[in-house]
């Protein structure tokens, strides 16, 4: 088989079909929707938040990901990562990534290095480099320490505005 | 097999995320309509010690490893409609009594997310008060409502498109709205109103149907764009309408100038410059002071003095000093819009300056005088 997989183009594509036909779910199930954020004034003054299925999305509109991560096997998933980039089109609005008891990690470099805010910097037109900020936020990526259990459902979430 | 195939699953995204970086500019002012913004999320995770195959997200769940298995969140931008009218002057726009095609300049920008046609309407204010401080108080009569083909700011010979055409998100042009004053007396005024309203946009040349409502009423349709008002409310105009409207006025007015004549002895044979007297062989320099009132509509442009010394030179009395200021230099002149508004010597020459002084006559001219501003002019003569 391995052999096979060496040869030529016919022989790949072959593969692939037999790779989709037996296409093996994993031990994770992910999850991710789109909800775009309503905000109104409730009759006691303060402001209500409302999150819909992101149909009508217009620039200044806030649009909250949410990537559910499942686990359907019979054993515990080790070492979960959730990696979600930023839509290029969107910003990401600062502290609202929810950690979810998960190390929190930010890429500005379209998902090459990821690290903590405080340790991310982006380079300015002289060479120099400054603290990133939200703005400059290309992925959002979530570590988890404590493992996926069977059936356990996890919930992250992050809110970016449409530019 | 299990591994190679993982490898190549990886490059795949790597791959894949060096050509997002290509391109990576935004638009100025917002996403288009129409675009379509992904997102697809991926797990990395281990059983045990076995480092397991990338899981990509789909919208209603997968766990089927494999960059060909997750699928996009998608959602596509509707089109978000925003304008804005803004008149440009900051002030009235002054006309004479009996002007023709006197023009009203305004800016019509398209602040929102689509290529859009704009069609344009005037209101006359029905007296009251003015953006300026003013009242209304007549009408002038219609010529019509031109858009600005050269961004010139000028109304000119080109300038006939009277709506606007297929105005890209984050563009700008100027709008004149021109009009005959007719007889008014000075300081009427006459308060317009510009309208814009959107209209559907895209096909050049051709004035697209006004929007009139957009789809907030409407449900959501994933896969359509939708149309979201998110218009200002303006002048007599509510927000969230698909209108923005600006006011600004016409004045009638007119430069109002003043002139003033003083004279002093500067000197007298007999006791110079101290305590000088009117006498024979004395030197008596007249200024001349012109001055545009401070409540005047109008600045004045291309003011010239004249006074005629002849009748006293015919009859003996008096001698024009040619040198008083410089040689050859009879005159002076201080004046906002000359050498910076400092006293500048003129020549007796006709042509080489503003000064001349020919058959008797001292003439100043090319003074320009704004509301509230004053220019002097002075010359000397000797007394016989």
């Amino acid at each position: 088989m391995h052999k096979n997989w060496m040869r030529g183009a016919a022989m790949f594509a072959a593969l692939l079909c037999a790779a989709s036909a037996s296409a093996e779910a994993g031990s994770v199930e992910l999850r991710a929707k789109a909800e775009k954020r309503l905000q109104m004034l409730r009759p006691d003054g303060t402001l209500g938040e409302l999150f819909v299925p992101a149909g009508k999305v217009v620039p200044g509109d806030v649009v909250a990901y949410t990537i559910e991560a499942r686990n359907i096997s019979q054993d515990n998933a080790d070492r979960v990562v959730i990696t979600d980039p930023i839509p290029e089109q969107m910003q990401y609005l600062d502290g609202t990534a929810e950690s979810a008891g998960a190390e929190l990690l930010f890429s500005v470099d379209r998902g090459f290095r990821f690290d903590r805010p405080e340790n991310l910097t982006v380079a300015n037109e002289d060479g120099t480099r400054r603290p990133a900020v939200a703005g400059d936020y290309t992925h959002v990526r979530w570590v988890f320490a404590a493992p996926l259990a069977p059936a356990e459902l996890r919930s992250v979430r992050f809110l970016a505005k449409l530019e | 097999m299990q591994r190679d195939w993982k490898k190549s699953v990886r490059a795949g995204i790597v791959l894949a995320s060096l050509a997002l970086s290509v391109g990576e500019n935004a638009s100025a002012i917002g996403t288009a309509s129409g675009t379509q913004v992904n997102n697809r999320a991926t797990v990395e995770y281990a059983v045990g010690a076995t480092t397991q195959p990338v899981i990509e997200s789909s919208p209603t769940g997968n766990s089927v490893p494999g960059a060909t298995f997750g699928t996009d969140t998608s959602f596509l931008v509707d089109n978000r409609i925003d304008l804005t009218v803004a008149e440009l002057s900051g002030s009235y726009t002054v006309v004479a009594s009996g002007g023709l095609s006197e023009v009203l300049v305004y800016t019509v920008a398209n602040t929102g997310n689509t290529v859009q046609d704009f069609s344009l309407s005037a209101t006359d204010l029905a007296g009251g008060a003015d953006p300026f401080g003013g009242t209304d108080n007549f009408d002038a009569a219609p010529v019509g409502i031109f858009v600005d083909a050269n961004n010139d700011s000028l109304y000119d010979a080109g300038d006939v498109a009277t709506y606007v055409d297929d105005l890209a998100a984050d563009g700008t042009v100027e709008v004149f709205i021109v009009r005959n004053i007719g007889v008014q007396a000075n300081g009427d005024i006459s308060a317009v109103i510009l309208t814009a309203q959107v209209a559907q946009g895209g096909l050049v040349g051709t004035q697209g149907a006004d929007i009139l409502t957009d789809d907030a009423a409407a449900a959501d349709l994933a896969g359509t764009v939708q149309i979201v008002f998110g218009d200002g409310a303006s002048d007599a105009d509510v927000a969230n309408n698909g209108r923005f409207a600006d006011t600004d006025a016409y004045r009638v007015g007119a430069a109002q100038i003043t002139v003033a004549k003083s004279s002093a002895v500067i000197s007298d044979p007999i006791n110079l410059g101290v305590n000088p007297k009117a006498i024979p062989g004395a030197v008596v320099e007249y200024t001349v002071t012109i001055s545009n009132d401070a409540l005047a509509s109008a600045a004045a442009t291309n003011v010239q003095v004249t006074d005629s010394l002849n009748a006293e030179i015919v009859a003996g009395t008096v001698v024009f000093d040619a040198n008083g200021y410089a040689a050859g230099a009879g005159m002076e002149v201080t004046s906002p819009n000359i050498a910076g508004g400092v006293a500048t010597a003129l020549t007796n020459v006709t042509l080489d300056d503003q000064g001349d002084f020919t058959a008797n006559v001292v003439t100043v001219g090319g003074i320009a005088l704004n509301a509230g501003e004053s220019a002097t002019v002075r010359f000397r003569v000797v007394i016989q």
